[in-house]
């Protein structure tokens, strides 16, 4: 890869996550790192897959190129073709020529609706979870993926990885809070019945919350901080300390903050 | 009767004499495996089944063991299976093309209903450290870090009773076990198609390189394709390791690495007796 390509793919990784960060909606991102993707690739075609464990299948979420629409109702059983292996173990591949393998490209059409020549594909894992994969097919010049392209393709799957699994996270109370705000805004039905409303949306959240591991140890956490906070907020003050300063010792965050445990607290 | 456990080896009446593990004089691939076929060697594929009946295999797997989730454990069924994937079949004979007489047993880990899961590798590998194989080919791994002692514990027991372990490098910039851990053969791919031209890395986790960009190798339904992964370099240095012990049997995984290290096709040779030695 020459320098001018190098800079061209850099600052194209640059200006997506820039892009990330402003916050779009999920399927908006999605589809941009998967086009952006196959341009910087130089492939004619790609593929977001999924996982629904729940089901035990996988499911082609986005996609781009030619047969983007067929590609899109597909779902597959887990561990079917390339993808499947590649989600199963996390370990990244890349096929050339594969119409030349008749096995492989019934499996390959199979899962995409055509038989690619070259096909590369790299997990995608949000907090240890490997969630589906993005796989690119057909480089335009017809040569077959590298290890560098494996790499690159690497990058744009962690920020679709984190695009998924942020937007899972949120979703639920996204949606719940969602209807909370439209019944209080509602300017139809008399005010018994908004309450009536208000009650069952919250106890929806609240059952959401309980039931929700995601939500089980923030709630915890919230209520542990609340309780700590009930005597007095120098205590509470050093509770956040502690967490903060352990969370830097783990390296869990970015920013370098001298620990503040080992300060005594002011006025004793 | 209490005795302390580990001086007593080293105790006189205990003693034991060895014998020199390694050659007087340079290691050179002569030695290491010329003639070798790896007959008398067993060697694990903890992957996603073997197909028996694939040309490239014609019949070496002489056992089986699949990993099957359940509800209330995990059961290992040693009755014969396939390859749903296509990817231990690619790996099973790749191995053959380099030891052609080893026995293989397919342990299968991944496939419907497993999808990889940490447990199911886990029970797997310890299936085959179980059985004293003498090598295993690992082209997989685990990224969650809760799975560390558990690796760490199987790959020490391998190590200390004699079962090499061949695993694959993750290409993705992720700490994968037990593939960082030091005693075992990590190999990454590279891109010249040669089998036996491998290369040692002197700045590891990655030790190892073996061909692994654009190899043809054999795919389940009795096909072939060509692909690019560190999954099939990791098979090129198990059939190499395979040939070394079969040759020299009581090598450790440390002696071995000497001896892939000393016969790596970048190792600069010292020259002895004023003549360039391998």
């Amino acid at each position: 890869m020459n320098l001018d390509e190098d800079l061209r793919q850099t600052l194209t990784v640059v200006a997506l996550s820039t892009e990330l960060a402003v916050g779009s909606g999920p399927d908006t991102l999605l589809n941009l790192i998967v086009t952006t993707a196959a341009r910087v690739l130089a492939a004619q075609a790609a593929s977001i897959f999924l996982v629904d464990e729940a089901a035990g299948e996988m499911a082609v979420v986005v996609a781009s190129g030619e047969r983007a629409a067929d590609a899109l109702r597909l779902r597959m059983p887990l561990g079917h073709g390339i993808a499947g292996f590649v989600v199963a173990t996390g370990q990244p591949m890349a096929v050339a020529r594969a119409s030349e393998s008749p096995m492989f490209a019934r499996d390959i059409a199979s899962s995409i609706g055509y038989v690619p020549t070259s096909v590369v594909c790299v997990p995608m894992r949000f907090e240890d979870e490997i969630i589906g994969a993005v796989e690119l097919f057909d480089k335009i010049d017809g040569t077959t993926f590298t290890q560098d392209d494996m790499e690159m393709l690497g990058l744009f799957a962690d920020q679709a990885a984190i695009t998924i699994g942020q937007s899972r996270v949120l979703r639920n109370l996204r949606t719940l809070l969602g209807s909370a705000l439209r019944l209080s805004t509602a300017e139809d039905g008399d005010a018994a019945e908004r309450r009536e409303g208000h009650r069952t949306t919250l106890d929806d959240l609240v059952s959401t919350v309980e039931q929700s591991a995601e939500y089980r140890d923030v709630a915890e956490a919230a209520a542990l901080l609340t309780a700590i906070r009930k005597r007095g907020s120098r205590e509470h003050a050093a509770a956040l300390d502690l967490l903060r300063s352990f969370a830097h010792y783990l390296g869990a965050t970015d920013t370098d903050r001298p620990s503040s445990v080992l300060r005594p607290p002011s006025g004793t | 009767m209490t005795r302390p456990a580990y001086t007593h080896p080293f105790e006189p009446g205990e003693l034991r004499e060895v014998a020199e593990p390694l050659p007087p004089g340079p290691i050179t691939r002569e030695w290491a495996w010329g003639g070798a076929t790896g007959r008398g060697v067993r060697v694990a594929i903890v992957d996603s089944g073997v197909e028996n009946e694939h040309p490239a295999i014609a019949g070496r797997v002489t056992r089986f063991a699949a990993v099957r989730s359940t509800p209330a454990a995990l059961q290992l069924d040693t009755a014969p299976h396939g390859d749903t994937f296509g990817h231990g079949t690619a790996c099973a004979a790749t191995v053959l093309s380099l030891a052609p007489e080893v026995e293989l047993y397919s342990v299968r880990v991944l496939g419907p209903g497993l999808l990889g899961t940490g447990e199911a590798f886990l029970a797997g590998l310890r299936w085959a450290i179980e059985q004293r194989v003498q090598v295993v080919n690992l082209s997989l791994g685990s990224n969650k870090r809760d799975y560390f002692g558990a690796f760490h514990e199987l790959v020490d027991t391998a190590y200390f009773q004699g079962t090499v372990l061949v695993t694959a490098a993750n290409n993705m910039p992720v700490p994968t076990y037990p593939s960082l851990y030091s005693s075992v053969i990590s190999v990454a791919g590279h891109s010249i198609a040669e089998p036996f031209t491998f290369y040692c890395n002197p700045t590891p986790p990655v030790e190892f390189g073996a061909p692994g960009i654009d190899v043809r190798v054999a795919w389940r339904g009795g096909s072939y394709v060509v692909t690019t992964g560190n999954s099939f370099a990791a098979p090129h240095i198990t059939g190499i390791v395979a040939l070394i012990l079969s040759k020299h049997p009581d090598l450790t995984q440390y002696q071995v690495k000497t001896v892939l290290h000393a016969t790596a096709s970048n190792v600069r040779r010292s020259k002895v007796d004023g003549r360039t030695a391998g």
